[in-house]
């Protein structure tokens, strides 16, 4: 941490002089999972304020994305929140498609729900590690790197890249898989329950998570709606909504899944939630894997480099998908030229980042830390 | 710069290197037989009229269809509730009903209207929209109870951009308005702190705005002792 900024004086209940500290958590510090500053007004060990300042990792994307012709822009969406690229890139493509008139062959959606679902396996596992990281256990780090460090392997053999894929394509996707791949990754997910098990076995029970966990960073129901709070966070205080199954966009409506659901609100009910949502996901890539039909993967009329020359008609469209971390909106706006308008963004962690305030007024530094590492957020996201 | 685009460029892949640019296709006076190819099983006789000539894969160029004017519970409620404040816009694809509000006085009472009794619990986006002429503030509303997206769009004055800050009704309204604040110079009356969010306090100009000068750089020191970052016009120690 850097040094104290100032030491306010102030009056406590008693008329006794006290010293709040005030004091900068980052932006180089572990626990903030990236480049967040969190100035803080303690007394003592207790958190009395906490102002996020966010912009260190502020690249302008909604500037940028009107220079580039409209998909020059995908592959800087994967930069967003680089822990499920794919993601990213999926939800700004099905915004223009919107405008576009192209028909994206079931092959294509089913391989892009694959691809997303992937993405979403990597980041809840990420999550789960990092979390284990912020209490001090180590060993649930590594065991998600593992799984990790499989579904990256999948990613790479099916776009040639382990991160940033850059897969999605106007009307389809960019390469098919290649032969023995969805046999191999149905096999790893028979396999991965078997590991998330192993997780749960760790942390779940562990006296010392339950401890640090349960009853922290609590955020009721009415308070996540007013925050616009979304995805496994929102789930955690209740609200059973998932833009998979109540606004259904690609094939999404063909599966067979739950959304699991906690209401305390807690950090300990996120982790329940995104461990229950890791066996979901698992259970919808077997079902993509099993069900995947033959065909082509991208729209004839847009193949090779007639992507760069993509026209959309003119008008708005506010598309929105269930990215890892919540409601990933793209509000494209169109002229009819081949370079989007204007693009603005709705970046869940951003969104999500907004409550932490609310939750960390009144307890204790650890207890931020462990509140701040259970919303998932990715810098890159929030800054954008 | 070559992230830029260049229109004219050819497609460096050499397929189709004598296909003439899209753009230059819009110019021609048959606009519905380009719209025969991408239309909806819903126009057969178009569809049917266009079946006899090969399907030239028109790469882009996609002739706008009209949009409908989606008409929910929830619109005619708000016409009836505030007539004549609502001017009924195309949907914003994919079928969300736009509504222009025409007072920008009475945001509030709509936000409030449509919270409260029309169950939109959810505000998903505030975007502002620099359209040259004028700025747009355009809200995008979800309700969890029934399912529905609603869009409210606000035209503001580019050089008074001013409107009623939301969040007496949304905790979320705060860190999207000053975002809107930051990046698109919309002055949110009402809201507790704003101030920017992304770029440092000192920045000069709001860079989505269209007649931001985006070539003049300026350059962002830290002041060690306090934390704070500071903006020069001009290169110096330190900063970047």
């Amino acid at each position: 941490m850097a040094p104290a900024l100032s030491a306010t004086p102030a009056k406590n209940g008693a008329g006794k002089e006290q010293q709040f500290l005030e004091i900068n958590m980052g932006p180089q510090h572990p626990s903030t999972h990236g480049v967040l500053r969190l100035k803080l007004t303690l007394n003592g060990e207790i958190v009395e304020d906490v102002e996020p300042i966010l912009g260190y990792l502020h690249r302008s994307k909604e500037k940028l994305a009107e220079f580039a012709v409209y998909l020059k822009f995908a592959p800087i969406t994967d930069r967003m929140d680089y822990n499920a690229p794919g993601l990213n890139e999926w939800g700004y493509i099905l915004a223009v498609e919107q405008l576009l008139d192209y028909q994206v062959p079931e092959r294509a959606e089913y391989l892009r729900v694959l691809h997303g679902e992937l993405n979403r396996i990597g980041n809840h596992l990420l999550w789960v590690g990092t979390m284990g990281l912020d209490l001090g256990a180590i060993s649930p780090f590594w065991w998600c790197w593992r799984e990790r460090e499989r579904v990256l392997e999948f990613l790479e053999q099916l776009a040639g890249v382990r991160m940033h894929t850059n897969y999605v394509r106007f009307g389809g996707v960019k390469f098919d898989a290649p032969p023995g791949w969805l046999k191999r990754v149905q096999d790893y997910m028979a396999e991965l329950p078997l590991k998330i098990q192993e997780l749960e076995d760790l942390l779940v029970q562990n006296d010392i998570v339950r401890a640090r966990m349960i009853g922290v960073g609590v955020l009721p129901k009415d308070r996540a709606v007013s925050y616009g709070v979304t995805g496994p966070m929102a789930r955690a205080s209740g609200i059973g909504f998932d833009l998979r199954r109540y606004q259904p966009y690609s094939v999404y409506d063909q599966f067979d899944f739950d959304i699991p659901i906690a209401d305390t609100g807690d950090v300990y009910a996120r982790l329940l939630v995104r461990l229950q949502e890791l066996r979901e996901t698992a259970r919808i890539v077997d079902q993509a894997c099993k069900r995947i039909p033959e065909g082509p993967i991208v729209d004839a009329r847009v193949e090779g480099s007639k992507q760069l020359r993509v026209k959309p008609r003119k008008g708005e469209t506010y598309t929105r998908i269930e990215s890892a971390k919540g409601e990933l909106g793209y509000y494209v706006v169109s002229d009819g030229t081949m370079k989007p308008y204007r693009v603005r963004i709705r970046g869940p962690s951003f969104v999500n980042l907004a409550p932490l305030r609310e939750m960390c007024v009144g307890s204790k530094i650890p207890d931020l830390i462990a509140t701040l590492g259970s919303i998932d957020i990715v810098l890159g996201d929030v800054d954008r | 710069m070559n992230w830029l685009a260049d229109e004219t460029r050819k497609p460096t892949d050499g397929t189709t290197p004598t296909k003439p640019p899209a753009a230059k296709t819009e110019g021609k006076p048959e606009p519905a037989k380009q719209a025969a190819p991408a239309a909806e099983p819903g126009k057969p006789a178009a569809a049917a009229a266009s079946a006899g000539s090969p399907a030239a894969p028109k790469p882009a160029a996609v002739p706008a269809p009209p949009r409908p004017k989606t008409m929910t519970d929830d619109v005619k409620a708000l016409l009836e509730k505030f007539p004549g404040a609502f001017t009924q816009l195309e949907d914003t694809d994919p079928k969300i009903p736009t509504l222009q509000l025409t007072d920008k006085l009475l945001l509030v009472p709509v936000m409030e209207f449509l919270q409260a009794e029309r169950k939109f619990e959810h505000l998903a986006l505030i975007t502002g929209i620099d359209w040259k002429t004028h700025l747009e503030a355009v809200y995008n509303l979800w309700s969890y109870a029934k399912n529905v997206p609603l869009e409210i769009k606000v035209r503001l004055e580019s050089k008074d951009a001013k409107i009623a800050s939301l969040t007496g009704l949304w905790a979320t309204a705060d860190w999207h308005e000053r975002e809107n604040y930051d990046l698109m110079g919309i002055t949110f009356e009402g809201h507790p702190n704003l101030k920017r969010i992304l770029l440092p306090d000192e920045w000069r100009g709001h860079p989505l705005r269209k007649d931001y000068e985006w070539k003049k750089e300026q350059y962002v020191a830290l002041d060690a002792k306090t934390g704070e970052d500071h903006v020069y016009a001009e290169p110096r120690e330190g900063a970047w």
